[in-house]
């Protein structure tokens, strides 16, 4: 038996009784244990003390990237974005507190590497970490390292969550090596080299991902509409609740933005199950989510306001300074909004809607199930939707023409979300590829509208927040002027989005698209017409 | 994936030490970065510490018939890596004739590697042959190292001449001084007076120092072993020109 054998097992076991990962610590014994012909420097410990910082819905885990903020020097923050490969894709130094936004971060690799990926979504820190590193390095005769060894140990301040593992690295050219060592450390302590990086793991149980489902789909188009929009409903509902103590929390705009749209999916599906005569709890619903989705519009409209403004900022830099007072004035305003959103999301009559509703949800004899809307096959009746909306929209959008009033592409707009989402609701019983086709054409379809609409919704309160600042004496000529060059150009974007509109309409009015529609609507649905 | 040969028809101008230096530097900053010791003396390889072998010699390289990921060494340092020189390469000019396009074959064969690395550093034999040609194709920029004497300035308009005749105007010239000894006034004149010739050549000059010797005792880097020396300092400013020109 090996000489070091019996005390690595020995922690090893200690370990295993408490039920943790074997807890790494005289690495340089194991080094010596496995050296073979090699020869190992003296261990090197360190420790580290950072936090991990994902999105609300965690899509630098679910990447496998982690982003690592430890102190810097005073008043600063270290910054690591780490790839799924272990790679440092990029590093930054940033005063502390760090920007909560990637938009707020300084220009260089990191925002480069971080925009794609966070978009507009607020970046969170998560608990403290304790990170310990024990590093021995094999070298042959020639001095040469061989072989690296790490042994780590992170453990989360507060609850005590603790991963570890030794990597043995594999270096290009000695990787015969790294296997030998990796073997042995394994055969003579039972610890697995392959074992997933601490942090990374740690990144995995601390961002597991969203709360709530934002966009439940139904599976089997044969099921009952009832049961089968029951669970989908309920996870919206999920979404509503989890998203609104967000919004309460003010983490990141986005949350607000899921929260609308989980109210506006859940009124599609009320708008399918709608019964003649109605049904009150059905009724009562659908107006619980009407006034919500009324009550909630000013401060996500100022939330686009405010990301469009520092999108444009980082696009006109010599504007940039020109445009912080209207700035700080739709900050102002925003906190007004969200002040007001906080009390809506916090009375009586927000709690009650979602109790209401809950309940009504989860009884099992509930009338609005029995309705004979609700027991018709879900693919039947949504795809008979479907095809209605569509035909409505090609309605709408074939009338609109160069000299029709935006109002005309709002409502064609309008038609065309309640179409992608009843679409969604069901896109997991179809098959995926000519579902991902459609969807993509109406999207570009869907976006150019929100395009045309959002530039004129902007101009427009650009132009009342300008009146508001130059009333209050809050914005000099330059101020005034930025803001009117941005209005200008909103107003050229908005051109542009009508002008695109045509080329965007046409392949969703095409027959090939109306008759991939119908057939596949009409397809695995019990037939409905 | 940024090329960048250093090279000289002159010998003992300091072009290894410089390939190492600034590859060390690269790396440093979070580059990943290959040095290719097309050397067959070897002394990159020797820094390094790795055995101066090449798995099939240079006829394999050449022929491209293994893949160069398997040639490849980690060195000490993070991010470095390193493919040895071989004896053999002294006869790398006969291997290459022995190709079609034989001038573009060095760029063909490292082309593959543009996703694993940001920078490959080619350390070059010191003669105009064959393998200067197909390195010439391959490299985005060639870091000349010139001695502050008349000789080495002669041996750097030849090399200009034959970059023209080669119709390589892409190819930057980075022309620096090495060894340079301000306590001679020959050196402090050809130094000073150069720049007005040239408006290519780097402002950094490596100062004559025994700091770079050790190099050959400490097998390392100099950003290794003595950070804080007055060459290591004129490397790091040397590799800052040369990485803003390579952007």
């Amino acid at each position: 038996m090996h000489p070091y054998s019996l005390e690595m097992r020995q922690i090893a076991a200690a370990a295993e009784e408490r039920d943790r990962p074997a807890v790494v610590t005289p690495l340089a014994a194991i080094a010596d244990a496995v050296r073979g012909a090699l020869r190992a420097d003296p261990e090197e410990v360190s420790t580290r003390r950072l936090r991990l910082l994902d999105t609300v819905d965690c899509r630098l885990t679910r990447l496998g990237w982690r982003l690592e903020a430890e102190p810097g020097g005073t008043g600063t923050e270290q910054w690591r974005l780490v790839s799924a490969s272990g790679r440092v894709r990029a590093t930054a130094e940033l005063p502390s507190p760090a920007p909560k936004l990637v938009d707020d971060l300084p220009e260089g690799p990191l925002y480069q590497a971080l925009e794609p990926i966070a978009g507009i979504r607020a970046l969170c820190p998560g608990p403290w970490i304790n990170l310990t590193e024990h590093r021995a390095t094999l070298r042959d005769t020639e001095s040469k390292v061989r072989c690296r060894l790490l042994a780590q140990t992170a453990v989360v301040d507060g609850n005590g969550d603790r991963r570890s593992a030794v990597r043995v690295g594999r270096l290009k050219g000695y990787k015969a090596d790294a296997g030998r060592i990796a073997e042995r450390i394994s055969r003579h302590y039972g610890w697995s080299p392959s074992a997933p990086d601490p942090l990374a793991a740690l990144a995995e149980s601390l961002h597991p991902g969203p709360k709530g489902a934002a966009y439940p789909s139904v599976t089997d188009p044969a099921e009952p509409a009832g049961p089968a929009l029951r669970p989908v409903l309920q996870a919206l509902l999920d979404t509503v609740e989890h998203r609104a103590e967000g919004a309460i929390a003010d983490i990141d705009c986005e949350e607000l933005h899921d929260l609308r749209v989980a109210v506006r999916r859940s009124r599609s599906i009320l708008a399918l199950l709608r019964a003649d005569p109605p049904d009150p709890a059905l009724e009562r619903a659908s107006a619980f989510f009407a006034w919500l989705g009324q009550v909630t519009g000013p401060a996500r409209d100022l939330d686009v306001h405010i990301l469009d403004w520092r999108a444009h900022r980082r696009r006109v830099p010599e504007h940039a300074a020109d445009l912080e007072p209207l700035g700080r004035h739709m900050k102002a305003e925003r906190d007004k909004a969200y002040t007001r959103l906080v009390r809506i999301l916090q009375s009586k009559r927000f709690r009650d809607g979602v109790k209401r509703w809950r309940a009504t949800l989860d009884a099992t004899n509930a009338p609005w199930a029995a309705s004979e809307r609700a027991l018709q096959p879900i693919g039947r009746l949504a795809g008979r939707r479907i095809r209605k909306l569509y035909r409505r929209a090609v309605e709408e959008g074939s009338a609109i023409t160069d000299a029709s009033p935006d109002e005309a592409l709002h409502a064609l707009r309008k038609t065309m979300k309640k179409l992608r989402y009843v679409f969604e609701i069901v896109r997991d019983a179809y098959p995926r590829k000519p579902v991902r086709a459609i969807l993509k054409t109406l999207k570009e379809l869907q976006q150019d509208l929100g395009d045309v609409q959002d530039t004129a919704v902007q101009a427009d309160a650009l132009r009342r927040f300008g009146e508001a600042m130059a009333r209050n004496d809050a914005a000099g000529p330059a101020t005034l002027m930025a803001i009117g060059a941005l209005a200008e150009d909103l107003e050229l974007r908005r051109a542009d989005a009508r002008t695109r509109f045509a080329a965007v309409f046409a392949p969703v009015a095409k027959p090939r698209f109306a008759d991939r529609l119908r057939r596949l609507t009409r397809s695995r649905t019990g037939g409905g017409r | 994936m940024r090329v960048v040969a250093c090279y000289n028809i002159k010998g003992g101008v300091g072009k290894t030490a410089t390939a190492v230096n600034l590859a060390f530097l690269a790396a440093r900053e979070g580059g990943r970065v290959l040095v290719v010791d097309l050397d067959p003396q070897g002394a990159a390889t020797f820094y390094f510490r790795v055995k101066p072998k090449v798995k099939g010699g240079g006829k394999g390289l050449v022929k491209g018939k293994r893949d160069l990921d398997d040639l490849i060494k980690a060195t000490d340092h993070d991010r470095l890596d390193l493919i040895p020189a071989d004896f053999s390469f002294r006869n790398l000019d006969l291997m290459l004739d022995a190709e079609k396009k034989s001038k573009k074959r060095l760029a063909k064969l490292l082309k593959p590697l543009a996703d694993d690395y940001d920078f490959v550093f080619l350390d070059c034999p010191p003669s105009v042959s064959l393998v200067s040609e197909a390195v010439f194709h391959a490299a985005d920029a060639l870091v000349v190292p010139l001695i502050p004497t008349t000789l080495s300035l002669r041996t750097y308009a030849q090399l200009g001449s034959f970059r023209d005749e080669e119709k390589l105007a892409d190819l930057q010239l980075v022309p620096f001084f090495s060894m340079v000894d301000r306590r001679k006034s020959l050196h402090r004149q050809v130094v000073d007076r150069f720049p007005d010739d040239h408006p290519e050549a780097a402002t950094v000059s490596i100062p004559y120092s025994s700091v770079v010797e050790r190099m050959g005792t400490e097998r390392a880097p100099i950003g290794a072993f003595a950070p804080k020396s007055q060459p290591a300092a004129a490397y790091e400013s040397l590799w800052a020109e040369i990485a803003r020109r390579l952007r």
